[in-house]
């Protein structure tokens, strides 16, 4: 599973310049957050996941999206939180995740997915440095939609591939150091 | 006048049970079924009609995807965003009435078993027969409310039912309009293509359910 995350400087789906850019907004843990649509592939209701043994918390198993293996984050447990409820509106986001050239497909369990709404550039504020309940790193900027603030996510920062690996291999040699000692 | 509402809504509990079944054979048990059969048909529609919006979301993710290929699959696809949260209105309007329907049809079989109870106790002559008259009348007249009010259910959801289904004609107008716009893709018509059948597969599972349902009610 290492192999399919790697991380690095990539496309973050979100435009240049002053053209606004649209972006999915979905739930999670009662708060909203948005990705931009250019990283999204499609959108399928949760069910027919494969658990993997031995696979870091975050990744719930894998799915089989039309013959292909796409592994399922948990993005609650990605931002350190209790794992997602599954109820019937429960969805699988699949995202496009480009690095060094190869794009890989990973999908994200979401509460609910809301709209496809357009965001203004000048209506994306900077992220804040603290004040977040995740990461500030996984934040893109905040954007404004009818007064309120949605997190939109930097979806290669989220689901960096390095990152979940290193975190797939720590996983694994504490599970080592448990049982040794 | 209290006195015999208590008495209505407490049943009489106290009387020979081996008497008053003889009565529960003039519960509607046919009218009950009736709208049990149609609610499960109902969610089974509310179900597919939420796979709606994927399929809707999906089209435009793909369209705004392909870019300016597929500006008339975008215009449809849009269209179809319409379509599935004028869809998900209906269908929460056609959940209501069901929910409706089936509260009353509950009440009425409740308020019939309680007749047969009453009529059970003015039959055995037992000291408080001559409440029980009083009683009965009370509940013959709750009875028939009740029965008018599922009378107009029934015409509300049939009203409803044409209306979901003159809307769903509109979904499969667009389902076509997708087919034909998926053409013109270029080289994402594949993809296009993929997502207009899927269009096209729900709104006529849609469609085709609740044509099966109305001639149920119509039965």
């Amino acid at each position: 599973m290492g192999e399919i995350v790697k991380a690095g400087k990539q496309f973050d789906g979100i435009r240049e310049g002053n053209e606004p850019a649209q972006y999915l907004t979905f739930m999670l843990g009662g708060e909203m957050f948005a990705i931009s649509i250019l990283n999204i592939k499609e959108i399928i209701e949760f069910g027919q996941l494969t658990l993997v043994p031995m696979m870091p918390a975050f990744i719930c198993g894998v799915i089989n999206l039309r013959g292909s293996v796409v592994p399922v984050v948990d993005m609650s447990v990605r931002f350190g939180r209790h794992a997602s409820e599954i109820t019937r509106r429960s969805c699988i986001v699949i995202i496009e995740v480009e690095s060094e050239g190869e794009k890989q497909d990973i999908g994200v369990v979401v509460d609910t997915v809301n709209e496809v709404l357009e965001i203004p550039v000048t209506d994306i504020e900077p992220s804040p440095s603290f004040g977040a309940r995740i990461r500030a790193d996984f934040i893109y900027g905040m954007g404004k939609i009818n007064g309120k603030f949605v997190i939109i996510l930097s979806v290669n920062h989220v689901l960096s591939i390095d990152e979940m690996a290193v975190l797939s291999q720590v996983g694994e040699a504490s599970l080592e150091m448990l049982a040794s000692s | 006048m209290e006195e015999l509402d208590e008495i209505v809504e407490d049943g009489g509990e106290d009387y020979n049970e081996e008497v008053l079944d003889d009565f529960h054979d003039e519960i509607h048990v046919s009218d009950l079924h009736r709208v049990v059969r149609a609610n499960e048909e109902i969610k089974k529609v509310i179900r597919i009609s939420s796979g709606v919006n994927l399929v809707a979301l999906n089209a435009m993710l793909i369209a705004k995807r392909s870019g300016e290929r597929s500006c008339g699959f975008a215009v449809v696809s849009s269209e179809l965003r319409v379509f599935s949260r004028n869809l998900q209105v209906a269908m929460a309007d056609l959940g209501a009435l069901i929910f409706g329907l089936v509260r009353d049809a509950a009440a009425i079989k409740k308020q019939q078993q309680r007749r047969g109870h009453f009529v059970a106790i003015a039959l055995m002559g037992k000291p408080m027969s001559s409440k029980v008259v009083a009683v009965l009348a009370c509940l013959e007249e709750r009875i028939q409310t009740t029965e008018e009010e599922i009378g107009k259910d029934w015409l509300h959801l049939g009203i409803q039912l044409g209306r979901v289904l003159q809307l769903c004609e509109t979904g499969r107008s667009l389902s076509r309009s997708a087919k034909i716009e998926a053409v013109y893709g270029g080289d994402m018509t594949i993809t296009l293509k993929h997502v207009a059948s899927r269009i096209e597969e729900t709104v006529d599972e849609i469609f085709n359910t609740l044509k099966q349902l109305r001639i149920q009610l119509a039965e």
